[in-house]
């Protein structure tokens, strides 16, 4: 019955805690939570006719004790066309 | 032969629209310019001791730089941390800094573990050697905050860095001895 009274009472401070934090932490703490190396296609919009979607890779890291967020993004050479790869 | 002399006209003034071309000479950098080139050379990996001297028990360690060119060119990415510690900047100090062209000023922002963004000045010595930031303003809390710094550049394999932290109106200088790693 205690150690149920003491995860209520935990839910309920990190509930509080979460309610009471700044909109900007709160975004700041959704964006940080996308941290890793990510890859997909990129899109312009409007698209033009000569072009279509490239192959992109994005890495975001936490840095700075937590503080900030690194986001860096590349053509991925890796995988792309030797044309793609003459584009860039 | 009134043709002949506009045609020779006309090849004169080409020849010399050519030549004017070719001689244009590009507007001479910047002093802010010079400076960020100064900076981009020391794009690489780098390690070497830290000496503390308000703090001698924290001299002694070895640092980790990494410098490199990003944006096009358009920008410095400074990394430090202590060498050996895992890459983890949530735990372990991480800063980063970024330097950069604004405009005529050779610009640089330190992201600070202490949580604010101190932007800084730089300017080249006469010696051409040593790149020197004062503080302009601070974006955050400044209590605790990066107050100053200097980069002299030894050689192609040497380079120092002088890091003055403001702690509660004390100034504490960091100074690392730097030697290329690649």
């Amino acid at each position: 019955m205690q150690s149920r009274l003491a995860v209520s009472v935990l839910f309920v401070l990190l509930a509080a805690r979460a309610a009471t934090q700044p909109d900007a932490q709160k975004a700041f703490a959704k964006l940080k939570s996308l941290v890793g190396s990510w890859k997909g296609y990129a899109t312009s919009l409007p698209q033009p006719a000569d072009r279509h979607s490239k192959l992109i890779q994005i890495s975001l890291r936490v840095t700075s004790m937590g503080n900030a967020l690194m986001h860096e993004m590349q053509k991925d050479l890796c995988n792309s066309t030797e044309k793609e790869k003459g584009e860039y | 032969m009134k043709s002949r002399i506009a045609l020779s006209l006309l090849f004169v003034l080409i020849a010399v629209t050519a030549f004017a071309a070719d001689t244009a000479v590009a507007p001479a950098p910047s002093e802010a310019e010079k400076s960020f080139t100064t900076m981009k050379n020391l794009a690489g990996e780098w390690e070497g001791p830290a000496t503390v001297a308000e703090m001698p028990e924290m001299s002694g360690g070895k640092m980790h730089i990494s410098l490199r060119v990003t944006s096009r060119g358009h920008l410095l990415v400074h990394e430090l941390q202590e060498a050996g510690t895992p890459f983890d900047a949530t735990k372990y100090d991480h800063p980063v800094t970024m330097v950069y062209l604004d405009g005529d000023q050779l610009t640089l922002i330190h992201y600070c573990d202490a949580g604010n963004r101190p932007r800084m000045i730089g300017k080249l010595s006469p010696d051409g050697k040593t790149v020197e930031f004062e503080l302009k303003d601070i974006s955050g809390d400044p209590a605790v905050h990066m107050h100053h710094s200097a980069f002299t550049l030894i050689d192609a394999n040497h380079h120092t860095e002088d890091w003055t932290f403001m702690m509660n109106d004390k100034l504490i200088h960091a100074h690392f001895d730097l030697t290329r790693k690649n």
